[in-house]
């Protein structure tokens, strides 16, 4: 995408909030006779950000198109990360905080660290030690209940 | 009372518990998503089986800790620990990236220490004087404060102050969602009963900074490994000289000032005044274009800031019983159930446990800077882990920090979603900062503007009519204008 389209796509998603924020913002009833009511302020902000964006939108228009910016990352670490991030958040509580956080991080440092690096045993204890080290501190140093997931302790 | 006092606290269990309180504050505070107050609930109960002056002392010392800890993730990691380090980000991460992240936390302790010292004194001299200003203040001038301090978006939002503007609407929007304030209508709930109590800032927080830099990482893979060489680490002292101390002490006076002005005033909290003293610190600079590229001046702003909050938020505390933030409300707990209440007559009935407090508060200070520079060759260790290790050990602790704000899965998945939210942000090249004072300064600006105008009965008026609220406003309509005279005369010399 060019910086230019950058900037109009970025516009439009605003004024499409901004006008999404006023209609949700026009069910909301006056509840107290003396005062503006909870639908003022999200329709001030909302207008605010229809101007902003549109302001946006006008100057982005008027722009010179640019250089079309080519994605040089690394697409598969980044959604490979989201997937895991998601599977992570989702197991958390009913398979447990120890077991999930160990194969996170494994998963997730095997992700991030490049293949040539990759010391497969120091990557295990990590997981290991490291949830469980987080367990104890804060289940029996600072009675902070964590989700116990399978295992009952 | 005063010679009571001190030989309360001097005593061995004293002292410990204070160092011990200080520690884990440090450790509370450092760790994104944990947090001071957080320190403060979990050892509230403990402090209740206590001497009086003994389990105040500990509590004195986590709230000290845990507010001077989170400057060492906001340089070392670039994840603010707490919300009131966020501006320490923006100086101390580039100061990292520099190779010098021994002299960004020396200093930052430093000013720290300084600042702690400078609010503290406040708290002791002069409290009874400054506490009657408190009562100036309606929500008119907290509603102007608040604007005010939004326009510090503009100034803060790097080259494209549009994207800033709209990232700063779109946090106020955030703060919309739950029940409103004064009525306490249901908004933007969606029928989903989770949002009733709306998004927590630490969620926001650890979201938008610590899972958009982990995803980031992903996409970057290769770009962590070479980032890993090991960082050059010297420092005597503090990395400061005397003489460069000396040449910041307007910078440091200022930020204190400022710091110590939005503690007494309750419910704003450390993270506007670490951001207005930041901003303050720019505008007035000579040298405003280095900010933002890792200049010491940045870093002393926020964490003179934000440890100057500390000693102000004490006040309204001692002299009214007026808990300005919900750290020092546990803390108004903590005294409540030693019998200790807090009001004017607080030094008649219980003086020599205000004293205590004074004392227990500077030696908590000094206790912290003996601490985090003992301490601050194993922190810029942690630069030295690889990325690869790092980063996901961050990120455990992040989703640690989001459930437990409400021990609440619900919170985790927000966590994540926006942390994609912050990437969408990145790569449209929108800054996330202004997001986050959005939506810090969302609810006070509505909560007190709805409140003013009920007070005067619908009339605009009572904005300009009341003084200082007018002498507020007018700073907010200069500061917008001289940033975007800025921007024009940038423009055009461009």
């Amino acid at each position: 995408m060019t910086e230019k389209n950058k900037s109009i796509f970025i516009s439009l998603l605003f004024m499409a909030f901004g006008a999404f924020v006023f209609l949700q913002s026009l069910s909301i009833n006056r509840m107290m006779q003396n005062d503006v009511g909870s639908a003022f302020f999200p329709k001030v902000v909302a207008v605010c950000i229809i101007v902003t964006a549109a302001f946006k939108l006008v100057l982005s228009l008027r722009g010179a198109q640019g250089e079309t910016q080519a994605f040089k990352g690394d697409l598969l670490g980044g959604w490979l990360t989201v997937l895991l991030l998601a599977a992570y958040v989702l197991l958390f509580n009913s398979v447990g905080f120890i077991l999930t956080t160990a194969v996170y991080l494994f998963l997730q440092m095997l992700i991030l660290c490049p293949r040539e690096l990759r010391k497969i045993p120091l990557l295990t204890v990590i997981s290991v030690v490291t949830p469980l080290l987080i367990y104890t501190l804060f289940v029996y140093a600072i009675s902070m209940p964590l989700p116990k997931g399978l295992f009952g302790f | 009372m005063v010679l009571e006092a001190f030989s309360m606290i001097f005593t061995p269990v004293c002292l410990v518990l204070i160092l011990v309180g200080v520690i884990i504050g440090i450790i509370f505070g450092s760790i994104p998503g944990l947090s001071a107050t957080m320190a403060l609930v979990l050892f509230l109960p403990m402090s209740f089986g206590m001497d009086p002056m003994n389990g105040i002392a500990l509590l004195v010392g986590l709230y000290l800790g845990g507010i001077s800890g989170g400057l060492i993730s906001a340089i070392l990691l670039k994840i603010p620990g707490t919300p009131s380090s966020i501006a320490t980000v923006f100086d101390g991460g580039p100061m990292a990236d520099k190779g010098e992240a021994g002299k960004a936390l020396g200093v930052g302790i430093l000013t720290s220490f300084i600042g702690g010292l400078i609010s503290i004194f406040a708290l002791m001299f002069i409290s009874p004087s400054l506490a009657k200003v408190t009562l100036m203040f309606t929500s008119a001038e907290y509603f102007a404060i608040a604007v005010f301090s939004l326009t510090i978006i503009a100034s803060l939002s790097g080259n494209s102050m549009l994207s800033g503007i709209l990232s700063g609407f779109f946090g106020i929007a955030l703060a919309l969602v739950g029940i409103a304030p004064v009525d306490g209508v249901r908004r933007f709930t969606f029928g989903q009963s989770q949002l009733y109590g709306g998004f927590d800032t630490v969620v926001i927080l650890i979201g938008v900074f610590a899972v958009t830099d982990i995803i980031v990482a992903g996409f970057n893979r290769k770009g962590i490994v070479s980032n890993a060489e090991k960082t050059p680490y010297n420092l005597r002292g503090f990395g400061i000289s005397v003489k460069e101390l000396l040449s910041q002490w307007f910078n440091i006076l200022r930020s204190a000032l400022i710091g110590l002005g939005i503690g007494i005033l309750p419910g704003i909290g450390g993270s506007t005044s670490s951001l207005l003293a930041y901003t303050a610190a720019k505008n007035g600079s000579k040298h405003p274009e280095k900010f933002g590229t890792g200049i010491v001046d940045g870093v002393i702003a926020s964490e003179t800031a934000n440890n100057a909050v500390l000693g102000g938020s004490l006040i309204p505390l001692i002299t009214m019983g007026i808990p300005g933030n919900v750290a020092t409300a546990i803390f108004l707990g903590g005294l409540t159930i030693h019998g200790i209440s807090p009001g004017p007559l607080i030094f008649q009935k219980s003086g020599q446990y205000v004293y205590g407090i004074f004392i227990a508060l500077l030696v908590a200070n000094v206790f912290m800077i003996i601490c985090e520079r003992a301490g601050l060759r194993i922190f810029v260790k942690l630069l030295d882990i690889p990325k690869y290790i790092l980063l996901p050990i961050v990120m455990v602790c992040c989703v640690l920090g989001a459930y437990c704000a409400n021990f609440r899965v619900f919170d985790v998945w927000c966590v994540l979603l926006f942390g994609l939210l912050g990437l969408l942000f990145k790569t449209m090249k929108i800054p996330s900062t202004p997001l986050i004072i959005g939506f810090i300064l969302g609810s006070m600006t509505e909560e007190n503007l709805r409140q003013a105008l009920m007070q005067s009965g619908g009339s605009w008026m009572i904005f300009v009519t009341r003084p200082l609220s007018l002498i507020f406003l007018l700073i907010a309509c200069f500061s917008v204008v001289m940033t975007l005279k800025k921007r024009v005369t940038g423009a055009k010399a461009n």
